[in-house]
Parts: C-alpha cells; structure tokens; sequence
C-alpha cells in the first residue's frame, strides 16, 4: 500500500522544513511548496492526499489560496487543512468559512500526527520518534 | 391661536443640553423698569427716545406688577382719542399687568415653552426674570431666546457630531488595535511554533541518535530563538513607549565610534550582496543625546537599508548644525512607493508585496524609531523613489557640543 502523499504550503522555510520531517516520519510521503502561486499547478499534476495550508503568505494568502483550489481543482478526494500560528479561533472560523476539513495549529506537533493522522485514516503506529 | 408653536419637538429635544448658562437670566435683553404710577405720557416718551427699546418692566419696590411693550404702547396710542384718553392716565392702564414672569435660572428650553404657551397677542411679549425672592432683574425677547435656542441647538448638533467624529475614532483606533495584536500574535507564536517544533525534532533525532538530525536543526532554533528574542524586545519596547516609561538619559555622544559600530552591523547584515556601506562623519563630532536610543534608532534604520538593497550603497550620514544633529541613513534599494509612505510607520506594516515580504523583520522598526525619535524631541523624515532608493533621516536637538568632547 503506497503511503499517502501530503502537499505543505508555506512561505515559512523552518515551518516548512519541521512540518516535513515530522510528517515524514510518521510514514506520509511529503512535498513542500513555498508561496501560494504554482501550487494550484501542482495539485493538479499530482494527486495528494491532504494539503496543509499555511494562512499568512504574501500577495496570496492561504485564503486566498484555498478558495482559488476549491474553484479551479476538482479533486473530491483531496482535504485541506489551514496550518498556521494564528490564534485558533480565527483558524476555526476561517476553515469553516471556507469549508475544508480543518485546520492544525502550528508549534504542536501531537496535534499535527493526530489530525492527519486521523484525516488520512492512518492508524497512529505507538509513540512518537520513529 | 397659534398653540402649535407651543412645544415643538425639536425645542424640547434640547432641553438636556451640557452647556452652563442656557438659562433665562443669561440671555436679558434689558432691565428698564418705570413706576406703575408714571404717566403714559412719559412712558410714551422714553419709547420714543429710544427706537431700540422694545418693553420696559412696570416695577414697584422691586416687583415687576406689570409690562409694557412697544407694539402695546402703539396699538393703544394709535387708536382713535388714544392719546387723549391714556396719555395722562397712569401706565398701568395700558401695560399687561400679568405678565409671563419667571425665576431667573428657568432652563432656556423651559422659559420658550411657557412664553409660546400664551396667547397669540402676547405671544412674543417679553419674558421678566426674577430672582429667587421674586425681585425684578430684567427682561428677555422671545425672539431673542427662541434665536438663543437655535443656536444651542446648532451648539448641540456640533456636540453630536464632535461625538459622533470621536467614536468613530476610538473605533478605528480599536480596528488598529486589534490588527496590532492579531499580528503581534502571529509574528510571537510563529518562531515560538517553530521553536517547539524544532525541540520535538531534536528529541526525536536524539531517539535515534542522529547527530545528523540534530546538527540540521540547531541553526533553525537559533535563529527561531533570535528572531522570538527581537520581536518581544520590539514589543516590549513599544509599550514602554507608548506607556511613557521609557527612560531618557541625555548625554555626550561620540558619534563617529557609534556610527561605525552601525555600519559594521550593516555590512554583516548585508553579507555576500554587492552592496558598499559608507559612513560621512566630520572628526571629533559630539552631539547631546540619549547614546542608547541613538544607536537603537540608526541600528533600525540601518538593517532596513541592508534588508532593502541589493546592491549599490547605504551611506550614514551625520552632521550637527544650529542646534539640531541629523543622521541619515541612505540606500539605494528598491525604494517606497508614494502611496505607500503613510503606511510606513504603522505597526506591522511591512509592505507586503511579494517582494518585501521575504524579508524578515518584526515591522516594529521604523514605528519605534519614530517613537524614539519623538521621545528625545525630535523627528524621523523619509524620501524615497521606487527603485532609486530611499533616505530616512533622524533630526534631534543637541547639536555639536565639541567642548563636551570626552
């Protein structure tokens, strides 16, 4: 069984790099993508599983982003996720506003295993560290 | 009968006006008072020496008992034998001999309410005022009083407005607010995210005994750490600022050596980019400032020229003349659109294009620098021109002092 591919969008280098790596040790395979221009490109040539978006980006915020992705990707199978440090709330009503699946606060690794953990129906394999 | 006048909404509405003074007594437009037993004919005779008297008050021992206006006066006078039938009777046969007589502090809206209250023919006769006791003060004009409201009421609506304007204010003072802290939020958890992140990464690369895992992570935790370190030392600064706690301690400054020290931290800061940093200083100069503040301020606007030019020159300049020391920091970077300008000093304002925002910073910089600026009496001004360049300079009192050379 192939493992599930995750698309990471963020301006952020560190954020980006750490989210990875955490990622990737829990098995996903991962790409990264480092401004909200060409990802749309991206998702339709390739087909991920989950997209974690980052919301503060310059010139296309993560909003932006997503709602563009919602109109012009058709990929019901893919979820999105807002991945961001801002506060939780506004991330909530933000993933709500825009009708995605969720969204994962940034800085707390177990809450990330666990949401795409359990969005990708990956079975959480004991601790952390593998 | 014109009882419609009698209370309009509008004269009510003002009743509850902040404004001292909006009360009968205030606004007198005579105290000319004769005796209740003067001949109509004297009385007549004052009237018509005097065209701007519109009534005289009939007082006896300090009491108003009647009142006389001047239509009055002539409609009893005009008749046919008027003039033979009053002009030597006393005045009281003509005056009204009940007129509207109020205490003196009687509200303004409350004193028109009674006066348009009274029948047509005495609508606008004048209002007495009297004191407490009931002694005679003086008269008002309706006419008068009714103008006097209307102003009060104009007075009013600009309150309102004055109101309105200041909340509206607070209000985009409290949307500034709000944008402060919502980017305060993010620019602190973002490196504090990725500092706890990057420990979870370390622990694990320690699980494994991965030095390598460790090694790749140890400069993105310094420079999470470094960038979290600046951003609260910006914030806190800030409201230091803002509260007026800021210590100020003026002193002889050497400038050359500071200014130096800047342009060093300049040129690390601008690494391998082609970019030469020059420095105008005239020898021996010493201004009288506050040192620490000083460098803050050329420390910020230094590492915004090193952030925003790519290549070509930052040159720092100083020089003291009249009074006032300027130090200018100049680039030749991608400059600030006019538009744009405004938005400079703002916090977190970073212009966010694409472009700018690859550069890192807290977007406090400038903000604080202005601040300080102002703290020590002085100013920060900029020039710029999209892609030529731009040039901010810090004017402060304490020009040269050489005598206080060190």
């Amino acid at each position: 069984m192939t493992p599930p591919r995750i698309l990471i969008v963020d301006d952020d280098e560190t954020h980006l790099a750490c989210a990875r790596e955490l990622l990737e040790a829990e098995g996903y395979r991962v790409e990264v993508h480092l401004t909200g221009f060409g990802a749309t490109e991206r998702m339709i040539r390739t087909r991920f599983d989950l997209v974690l978006v980052d919301m503060n980006m310059p010139a296309l915020s993560g909003e932006g982003l997503v709602s563009i992705l919602r109109k012009r990707v058709h990929a019901p199978g893919v979820r999105m996720f807002l991945y961001s440090s801002n506060d939780e709330d506004a991330l909530r009503r933000a993933a709500s506003r825009l009708q995605i699946d969720g969204y994962v606060c940034k800085g707390d690794p177990e809450e990330l295993r666990r949401k795409v953990g359990r969005a990708l129906g990956m079975p959480r394999a004991g601790g952390a560290g593998r | 009968m014109v009882r419609a006048q009698q209370t309009p909404g509008a004269l009510r509405a003002a009743e509850p006006s902040p404004h001292r003074g909006e009360v009968l007594g205030e606004y007198l437009t005579g105290d000319d008072r004769v005796h209740p037993e003067d001949r109509v004919q004297k009385v007549a005779g004052i009237f018509f020496e005097r065209p701007d008297l519109e009534a005289v008050a009939l007082v006896r021992e300090d009491r108003a008992v009647g009142l006389l206006t001047r239509s009055r006066l002539l409609v009893k006078l005009a008749r046919n034998f008027g003039h033979e039938l009053y002009a030597r009777r006393p005045v009281t046969r003509i005056a009204d001999l009940a007129p509207l007589a109020l205490p003196e502090d009687t509200p303004l809206a409350a004193v028109l309410d009674r006066a348009l209250a009274r029948p047509a023919a005495t609508v606008f006769d004048d209002v007495i005022a009297v004191t407490d006791a009931g002694a005679y003060v003086g008269h008002a004009s309706v006419r008068e009083l009714a103008r006097q409201q209307g102003f009060a009421l104009e007075r009013s609506r600009l309150e309102h407005e004055n109101a309105l304007s200041r909340t509206r204010d607070l209000e985009e003072l409290e949307r500034v607010r709000a944008r402060f802290l919502a980017h305060a939020t993010h620019e602190l958890r973002s490196p504090v995210s990725a500092i706890a992140v990057l420990a979870e990464l370390i622990r694990m690369g320690c699980d494994r005994e991965s030095l390598e895992q460790v090694r790749t992570k140890v400069p993105m935790l310094l420079r999470a750490s470094a960038t979290l370190r600046a951003t609260v030392n910006d914030i806190l600064d800030l409201s230091k600022l803002e509260a007026g706690r800021m210590d100020v301690a003026i002193g002889p400054v050497e400038v050359a050596p500071l200014v130096d020290e800047v342009a060093a931290l300049a040129r690390l800061l601008l690494g391998e980019k082609p970019v030469e940093v020059r420095v105008q200083v005239p020898d021996g100069l010493v201004v009288r400032s506050d040192p620490g503040k000083l460098r803050q301020m050329l420390v910020n606007l230094a590492s915004n020229a090193a952030k925003f030019t790519d290549r070509g020159a930052i040159t720092i300049r100083a020089a003291a003349a009249g009074g006032t020391a300027r130090f200018a920091v100049a680039d030749t970077g991608c400059g600030i659109r006019a538009e744009d300008l405004p938005r400079l000093f703002v916090p977190f304002g970073q212009l966010e294009d694409a472009h700018t925002k690859t550069h890192a910073g807290t977007g406090l910089g400038l903000v604080i620098t202005r601040s300080l600026a102002s703290l020590l009496g002085g100013r920060v001004l900029v020039e710029s021109r999209r892609g030529e360049g731009t040039t901010f300079t810090v004017e402060l009192p304490g020009g040269a002092h050489p005598e206080e050379s060190p």
